[in-house]
Formats: structure tokens, C-alpha cells, sequence
């Protein structure tokens, strides 16, 4: 395919790409720029670099007293579902991977309820949660997330264990250990570099995710998520105020992405079901 | 057998549970569906974010993949950047977009529109610009995801064929057209379902960016069953609009997975 490539179209290839990636970056860049300049500047200069930086957006924004709190409601949802995710999730691909449960129909089974609405489970939660009393409980939260975030760990580590040639597990066997001790001993080791990966994407989704979190939390519990959501209003006046938001929550998942870049196409595929 | 039971129980309480609830009560009000006009524009819009979002990120995420699949020096460095939209929260996408669109003259499309001589324009003021961010927003952060869906299948490409196209002396368009565009049929199709899989369940861009306004223009049919829960009030209508989005999706998961078995078996 690249057999009698010019090096003049090698150029050109490189500049469209070198323009769709500076269109692609720059709301982002524009983002992180804005949080720096003070009110003056966003309105007076919104495009140029030329500006005296401030932190003032940033002052502002940790004035703000609900921010550690969401901050850490965050972090405790992700410290919950994420050892819950891997627990279940590596235990059902496991099974997948080895013994092929239902001909293919328990994966079937997990990826369709990937495409259940969240909206639809969420409504019905919010309701069944006023009528048994526990309102905003934290606990609906975290079974939903474990819930949903299941399938796209559960592709990501059945490719895993799937690449964990069976010789070395048999060999296991022959030597006297049971399924749950291979399972422990030998195949969880092996695949923990995509079993990590897997638990850095479900993390990335914990962080990001709005939609339940705005539904099913309370004043008390919301995530950073919600309150980022709450500070956007379209008649918002402190653009600054916003961009620094923007750029407090978008840190965490790049850097968490960065570690699990191999990963990410096939995690989002499948749960990527969150627009 | 053990080892799925933990699965099979999350499954039951959070998904099939909360279904079976929604269905339920969503029967009591079935027949407002009939005569709820907002609703047949609620699922207008769906139609028109999907079919915007589509034409603008599957001939752009093709595009990038074929320039990503050429042999370039910096290419590794391309693609990492450009897996950073996926990982951006949809807060995020809809602050900076916030931000570009925004009202008089100090948006960055304004911005750039002032430089052209071009008077600002209202974006989310108005129903066809307010849709248009939308889908811009949208493509922003999925663009990437089509082209790198994209650049997995091109990288499988049969190698021999294009060997064999090449001692017959066709061209590299000839190529493209007659060889790559047939072969990624499939893919083209699982992202199409993937997209709209996601789009009948669009709410954090329009909840967040355009208020789902001006009026009804922008509101997606999840934001729609969001409102009549929290805001009209009216919890069992809300529960028959989430058992029509339930069956909607199930309908475009059962094409998905008619069509795409192969694909799902690579995992």
C-alpha cells in the first residue's frame, strides 16, 4: 500500500494530517489558555496568545466550597467500583475464555445489556429508590456503575486471558491444582498488564460519566462530573471560571489514558455507549 | 459456572430488574405516546444529529485513517494525540464547546468569523446553528473513535490483493475504490449502528450545551424523559418514553448484531 510513495505526497499526507490535528487539539488548547486569562482578555483578544496570565479563574474556582467535596465523592466512587468491576469482570471473561459459556451466548448476554438506555435504568432506580427510602443512597450509584462498566472490562480482559497460551495451564492442572487455583495462581498473573489497563479505562468512565451521577446522587454525593455540569450555564458569564473547570477534570483522564493507550480503542468500542 | 454467577446477579438487579420496573409502569400511559407532537419532534431531532454526525465523521475518519495508515515519520505521536478526544469528558466537551460557541463576539468561531469580516453569530441562540454545534461537538470527540476503528480494520487488509492490483497496473484510486472501500464494509456498518446506538441515547451534550433549546430543537429523547420525570412532573409518562427508547434500541441492537457477528468474534 505504501509501495511508490513520492516523497512530496509523503509531505503532503503529513500536512493534512499535521492541520487536522492542530483543528482537533485546538479546543482544548483554547480551553487551557482561556482558564489563564482574566475577564478582560477573554472578551477583548479571545484568539490571541498574547496575554498576561492569571490565576485568578483558578482562585475562584477552588473558592468554590462544594469542589473538594465532589472531588472526593469522585474518587471514592472510583476506589468502589473499580476493584468491584475487576472482581466480576475477570472472573466471568475467565470462564469465557476457557470453558465458552452458552456457545457464545453469555457474551452475547453482556454486550446486549451494554445497549440497555442508561436512561431508562437510571429513571426506574431514581423512583425505586424514593419508594424503598434510600434517596440518593451512594450504594445505587455504585451498583450501576459496577453494572455497566462490566461489559467493556469484561472484552478488554477476555482478550487478555484469551492470549495466556493453555500449555502452561494445563501443566498446572496435571500438577494438582483446581480451576480457581490456576484462575489465581497463574492466569491472573499473566494477564495483569491488560487487567490494569482495563481498570485505568473503567476509571476513565467512573471520572467521566454525568448522566446517572446527576440522576441518582444528592447534594451530598455528587461527583466532580456533576458539579462541573452545574457550573456550565448558557448564560454563563465567567468563561473563565468554566474553562478552568474543564481543564481541572479533563488532567486526571488523560493521564490515566496515557498508561492504557493500547487498550483504549477496543474499552471504548464497547463501552462507548455513553454519549 | 461460579466464576459468572457474580455477573449474573449484578445483571439481574441493575439491568433486568430496573427494565421490568420501567415496563411495567410505562404501560399505564401508553397511548399518550399518540398524542404527544413534542415526542415526533424529540425523535425528529435523534434523526437529524445522527444523520449530521454520520455524514461529517465517517468520510473525516476515514480520511484520517488512510493518512494514518501511510508510512510517516511521527505517526506514533499523530495517534496518541488524537486518542485524547475519547478520554474527554462529556462536561468537558461541552464546556469547550461552550466556550467556541459562545454568544458575541468572544467565542472562537466568532472569533474567527470577526477576522473574515463576518458579523458574530448567535450558535446556540438559534435551532439550525444550536443542532450544528451540537454535531460539531459531537464529531470532536468521535471523529478520532471512527478513525481509529477505521485504521484497526486497514491495518488487516489483505496484503496480497493490493500485491496482485499492482501487477495488473491499477491505480492507486482504482485501488482504493474497487479494493479498501468493499472491504470495509463491515466496519463501516458497525460503526454506523455503534453511532447510533449512542445518539438514541445522546443526553449529556444537549442537557449541558444548548438546555436541549431554543424550545424542543435540540432535545434529545433521553433529555425529553429527563424533563418529563424531573422538571413536568409526570413519572409514569416519563417511564412509557424510556420503554419506547428500550425498544428502539433493541430493535437497532438486534440489526447489530445480525450484522456484525464476525466482528464482535475477534474479541
Amino acid at each position: 500500500m505504501v509501495m511508490g510513495v513520492k516523497w512530496w505526497e509523503k509531505l503532503c499526507v503529513f500536512l493534512i494530517l499535521f492541520v487536522l490535528l492542530i483543528i482537533f487539539m485546538s479546543p482544548l488548547i483554547y480551553m487551557v489558555l482561556t482558564s489563564f486569562k482574566s475577564p478582560e482578555d477573554i472578551v477583548k483578544s479571545p484568539l490571541s496568545f498574547n496575554f498576561n496570565p492569571t490565576f485568578l479563574n483558578w482562585e475562584r474556582l477552588f473558592e468554590m466550597p462544594d469542589l473538594p467535596l465532589c472531588c472526593l465523592n469522585s474518587l471514592i466512587f472510583i476506589s468502589t467500583v473499580v476493584p468491584l468491576v475487576a472482581l466480576i469482570g475477570s472472573l466471568a471473561a475467565y470462564a469465557e475464555s476457557r470453558f465458552g459459556i452458552w456457545r457464545g451466548n453469555f457474551r452475547l448476554l453482556i454486550l446486549s445489556t451494554n445497549m440497555v438506555p442508561s436512561i431508562t435504568i437510571a429513571l426506574a432506580l431514581y423512583y425505586y429508590s424514593i419508594q424503598i427510602g434510600m434517596q440518593g443512597s451512594p450504594l445505587f450509584l455504585i451498583m450501576v456503575y459496577t453494572a455497566i462498566n462490566v461489559p467493556p472490562f469484561f472484552l478488554i480482559a477476555l482478550s487478555g486471558f484469551n492470549a495466556i497460551p493453555r500449555e502452561i495451564e494445563e501443566a498446572a492442572m496435571v500438577d494438582g491444582c483446581s480451576t480457581f487455583k490456576v484462575f489465581l495462581k497463574i492466569s491472573l498473573p499473566l494477564a495483569a498488564p491488560v487487567l490494569a489497563a482495563a481498570m485505568v479505562i473503567t476509571m476513565i468512565n467512573v471520572w467521566n460519566e454525568f448522566m446517572l451521577a446527576l440522576i441518582l446522587t444528592t447534594a451530598q454525593t455528587r461527583t466532580a462530573a456533576v458539579f462541573a455540569g452545574s457550573t456550565l450555564g448558557y448564560m454563563e458569564i465567567y468563561w473563565g471560571k468554566v474553562a478552568a473547570t474543564g481543564t481541572l477534570l479533563v488532567i486526571p483522564p488523560i493521564i490515566a489514558g496515557a498508561t492504557a493507550q493500547k487498550y483504549l480503542v477496543r474499552g471504548f468500542t464497547a463501552g462507548a455507549i455513553k454519549a | 459456572m461460579l466464576f459468572i454467577l457474580p455477573a449474573l446477579i449484578v445483571f439481574t438487579i441493575m439491568v433486568a430488574y430496573p427494565i421490568f420496573y420501567t415496563l411495567i409502569y410505562g404501560s399505564i400511559k401508553f397511548t399518550t405516546i399518540l398524542k404527544d407532537y413534542i415526542l415526533f419532534q424529540v425523535l425528529e431531532n435523534t434523526l437529524t444529529f445522527t444523520l449530521g454526525c454520520l455524514t461529517l465523521q465517517l468520510p473525516l475518519g476515514l480520511l484520517i485513517a488512510i493518512l494514518l495508515s501511510q508510512d510517516l515519520p511521527g505517526k506514533k505521536i499523530i495517534r496518541t494525540l488524537m486518542i485524547i478526544p475519547m478520554m474527554v469528558p462529556s462536561v468537558v466537551n461541552a464546556a469547550m464547546f461552550q466556550l467556541i460557541a459562545a454568544s458575541q463576539e468572544y467565542g472562537l468561531l466568532n472569533g474567527f468569523l470577526h477576522i473574515l469580516g463576518i458579523p458574530p453569530v448567535n450558535w446556540i441562540g438559534r435551532p439550525d446553528t444550536a443542532m450544528l454545534t451540537l454535531i460539531l461537538a459531537n464529531s470532536w470527540m468521535f471523529t478520532p473513535f471512527v478513525a481509529l476503528v477505521y485504521l484497526g480494520a486497514i491495518s488487516s487488509l489483505p496484503k496480497e490483493m493490493y500485491e496482485a492490483a499492482m501487477i495488473d497496473g491499477a491505480s492507486r484510486i482504482q485501488r482504493f475504490i474497487r479494493i479498501t472501500l468493499p472491504l470495509l464494509k463491515t466496519t463501516t456498518g458497525v460503526i454506523i449502528l455503534l453511532r447510533l446506538l449512542q445518539l438514541v441515547m445522546f443526553f449529556d451534550l444537549p442537557y449541558l450545551l444548548t438546555s436541549g433549546g431554543p424550545g424542543y430543537s435540540t432535545m434529545s429523547i433521553s433529555m425529553y424523559a429527563y424533563i418529563t420525570a424531573f422538571i413536568t412532573g409526570d413519572f409514569y409518562y416519563s417511564f412509557t418514553i424510556t420503554s419506547l427508547i428500550f425498544f428502539i434500541l433493541m430493535g437497532t441492537a438486534a440489526l447489530f448484531f445480525k450484522y456484525t457477528k464476525t466482528w464482535w468474534r475477534g474479541y
